[in-house]
């Protein structure tokens, strides 16, 4: 039989870390308030019994502020788990207690995982684990999740926990005499009505309803006999009210945390103070001009790391695809017998041409994302949010929405959801809005490409650039939006904890990497290998000319016929040529595509050329060779970062796709190359940033919204790419 | 909706986490704003009668309650209630 269980905490108390050392399971960790979105379960087992854990979203209090806190409380109400295991800050334990005493209150069966140990340890802060769980009623157990001690101990406390033939008893804070008899009178209201009582501990129902929270007040409403008991609560709240002169949130908030302090009082000598040479750091990292510097600085080391330092991996991936793969590929299918035929055409043109396209910018994104993981996982995300909450608010926008911008630059999918983070209804659509216009790790290969055959030399600057319109384009959008179909009269508070500075755990941020990668070749090989193929297949598909299946002029085939439908939408922007009508078409599938549309397109046009027959063995020496040349480009290229620069590595573009591109650009924008080439950038930067943005749009917003979405970016892209464009000509640049 | 002690607003306003002293400690009186606000800020333990050292008290106020840092940008550092503590 399998016991379900869950884990809960606050943000940053190491949840994540804990859920992993008790499943095994490899997740994503970070270091910001409100990080883990998604529910995620896993299961472990002691002796023969079998637990299924769910993590559930980092929460603060019992009392839902955010959406994402309302998953957790939802669960935990509703699901009634067997065992809730919550996570504490032993460094920072009255934080954290405000928490573990809400769900002791719910009468919920609690173990407490004192986590982080060895910070508390390091500050001398002593904790009695022996008063708290005697004052909890909840066994105690001290944890270090990042070095898995104190593990073993917690699961052996899990299944004691489960096996426990007693209901819990659930704690009773003392709420002053005023609070205890409005309280009372509810209690009795809950507990005469069957269907109320039903719902949970009575006293923990007759606190949240007086705390008025909302989703209790939903799940009360719902019963029948449910509106009866709801009146008593607000006449109760009312007179609360009146008698104290606090509004009742005040009062229960205000018992409680004294009662918290008397048990870290008597749990603990006395609590430490963060370090100081922390706050220092903090006032210049939070400051209000000083923080902006270090933020850019910051973004432009992140994008140069991106966008330089991985180039000559880029290189050498790209060079093994075209190369040595294709031609073993050949090879294998002439043992078969199926050399020169369609089937070759599918697997070079189509499959390996579409893969490979997409793995030569591995490189790039397991840099972007091992710089935003090593950001968050040292604790500046959250920093950076605070740095942004000022100047964003008064542009209409939260402060908050800055950490769903920030996830955008890797992938648009997981920023969406990242919204969740907000507070409000309203500030997560608005968030979620202005995400797709953050350049996501994606769209990054259209511009290298592209600034790489117009703008050599530049090509870093060209790139950095598109990353700004990106934000500048995001801020517009967002203060349009929250002085019109947004307009609100009250935003959502600006509160957040800043999480302790640490050096990143290897381990953490290797996983991340990892899993972000992963998603992204896996991405890479679902999505993209089908619109690879299926590109292939309208390539192939002969709807006039006199050619068969697999053996028709591209201008003959399905593809060519749609994109030449396309074209002339996009002529006044300088790429009506239907080759790059067809490349943005395979955009909105994924952006990834673009570049892997483009090499199909303008390299089926003239024969492949005859590649040098050379042995396996040569091929091979070749592959190590190169790649041994390519780690010394890189290091020889991280000095580059900082503005030394050793090595020249944007080099001339060559290779037929970049003359084939420069050749297109050229004669689509009648000798304006550049400019159509920079509008085409923009394009890419702001129109839909995939299928599967917009499907995590659709499931977080709606559909009516989503439209809203998909036709407004559309439009910004094109007014966007017009304005380069024609005002660039206007202008005479070019 | 305000949530406020009544008795401490004196006749010049009391004073808010914004206006005071960097490095200060100052105990919360009062938290005037939305229920969200409120309810944030009591599961930090910014509840009436605490004492917090204002790291830095705006744009945005930094403030160190029960060991944590807490970031509080201005609307919310504005509802903020204190009373200087004296040592």
């Amino acid at each position: 039989m399998t016991t379900t269980i869950a884990i809960t905490g606050s943000p940053n108390a190491g949840k994540t870390s804990l859920f992993n050392q008790l499943t095994g399971a490899h997740q994503h960790v970070g270091n910001w308030p409100g990080q883990t979105v998604e529910r995620h379960s896993g299961t472990f087992t002691v002796a023969a019994d079998q637990f299924e854990i769910v993590d559930l979203p980092g929460t603060y209090g019992l009392v839902a502020v955010s959406a994402e806190e309302a998953i957790a409380t939802g669960y935990l109400a509703d699901e009634r788990p067997e065992v809730v295991v919550t996570v504490a800050d032993a460094a920072h334990l009255s934080g954290s207690l405000h928490l573990v005493a809400q769900v002791a209150e719910a009468g919920l069966r609690q173990i407490v995982a004192l986590n982080m140990c060895d910070v508390a340890d390091r500050r001398s802060i002593e904790i009695d684990d022996t008063v708290l769980a005697d004052q909890l009623g909840a066994a105690v157990v001290r944890t270090v999740a990042r070095r898995g001690s104190g593990v073993d101990r917690l699961k052996a406390a899990i299944a004691d926990a489960a096996a426990a033939e007693t209901p819990a008893p659930p704690l009773v804070v003392d709420y002053g005499p005023v609070a205890e008899r409005h309280l009372s009178l509810l209690v009795d209201a809950v507990i005469s009505c069957p269907a109320v009582e039903d719902l949970g501990a009575p006293r923990w129902i007759g606190l949240q309803l007086l705390a008025g929270d909302e989703a209790w007040r939903a799940r009360v409403a719902a019963v029948p006999g449910g509106n009866e008991v709801l009146a008593v609560a607000n006449t109760n709240r009312d007179a609360i009210a009146d008698e104290t002169g606090f509004e009742v949130e005040l009062v229960l908030a205000e018992r409680r945390f004294d009662w918290i302090s008397r048990l870290v009082g008597t749990a603990t000598g006395s609590e430490g103070t963060g370090a100081v040479w922390s706050d220092r750091v903090d006032r210049v990292l939070t400051h209000r001009w000083l923080g902006l510097p270090v933020f850019l600085a910051v973004m432009w080391i992140v994008l140069q790391v991106t966008a330089d330092v991985t180039a000559p991996y880029l290189n050498w991936v790209d060079a093994m695809i075209s190369g040595p793969v294709s031609r073993w590929a050949v090879g294998v299918l002439g043992f078969f017998g199926l050399a020169g035929g369609w089937v070759e055409s599918l697997v070079v043109d189509g499959v390996l041409a579409g893969v490979g396209a997409v793995l030569v910018f591995v490189p790039v994104l397991f840099a972007l994302y091992l710089m935003l993981a090593l950001l968050e996982d040292s604790g500046y995300m959250a920093r950076a949010a605070a740095v942004m909450e000022r100047g964003m608010r008064a542009l209409g926008i939260p402060g908050k929405a800055f950490l769903p911008m920030m996830v955008g630059f890797g992938c648009t999918v997981p920023a969406i959801y990242a919204t969740r983070t907000l507070d409000s209804s309203r500030d997560r659509l608005l968030t979620g809005l202005i995400t797709p216009f953050m350049s996501c790790g994606a769209r990054l290969p259209v511009y290298v490409l592209l600034a790489s055959v117009f703008f050599a030399g530049r090509a870093g600057a060209v790139v950095f650039a598109m990353y700004l319109l990106g934000i500048g384009v995001a801020i517009a959008v967002g203060f349009v939006l929250s002085r019109t179909v947004l307009f609100e009269e009250e935003p959502a508070p600006f509160v957040m904890v800043m999480p302790e500075f640490r050096l990143p755990n290897p381990r953490t941020v290797w996983s991340l990497v990892k899993l972000r990668t992963g998603e992204f070749i896996r991405g890479a090989g679902t999505v993209i290998m089908v619109t690879s193929v299926g590109v292939w297949l309208l390539l192939s598909i002969p709807v006039g000319g006199d050619g068969g299946f697999a053996d028709t002029e591209v201008e003959d085939s399905a593809f060519g016929a749609a994109s030449m439908a396309v074209a002339p939408v996009m002529e006044p922007l300088g790429f009506g040529e239907w080759e790059q009508a067809g490349a943005l078409f395979t955009g909105f599938i994924a952006k990834e595509v673009v570049v892997s549309t483009m090499a199909q397109l303008y390299s089926v046009e003239e024969p492949s050329p005859e590649t040098a027959s050379s042995s396996v063995g040569e091929d091979l020496r070749k592959v190590v060779s190169s790649f041994v040349t390519a780690t010394g480009e890189t290091v020889r290229a991280i000095p580059a970062v900082v503005g030394l620069d050793l090595v020249d590595i944007d080099q001339e573009p060559s290779g037929e796709l970049q003359s084939a591109i420069r050749t297109s650009f050229e004669t689509s924008s009648g000798g304006d190359g550049r400019l159509a080439a920079l509008a085409f950038m923009v394009f890419v930067l702001l129109y839909t940033p995939c299928m599967a943005a917009v499907a995590a749009f659709r499931q977080e917003f709606g559909t009516k919204w989503m439209w809203v979405s998909v036709i407004g970016q559309f439009m910004v892209a094109w007014a966007g790419a017009f304005i380069v464009f024609q005002g660039g000509r206007m202008l005479g640049l070019g | 909706m305000r949530f406020r002690s009544g008795d401490s607003a004196a006749a010049d306003g009391p004073l808010t986490l914004d206006h005071a002293a960097r490095a200060a400690r100052v105990r919360v009186v009062g938290v005037s704003g939305g229920r969200r606000l409120v309810h944030r800020l009591a599961a930090l333990g910014v509840v009436p009668g605490v004492v917090l050292t204002v790291v830095r008290p705006s744009g945005p106020a930094l403030i160190m309650v029960g060991g944590a840092r807490i970031a509080v940008g201005r609307p919310a550092a504005e509802a903020i209630e204190v009373e200087a503590v004296t040592v």
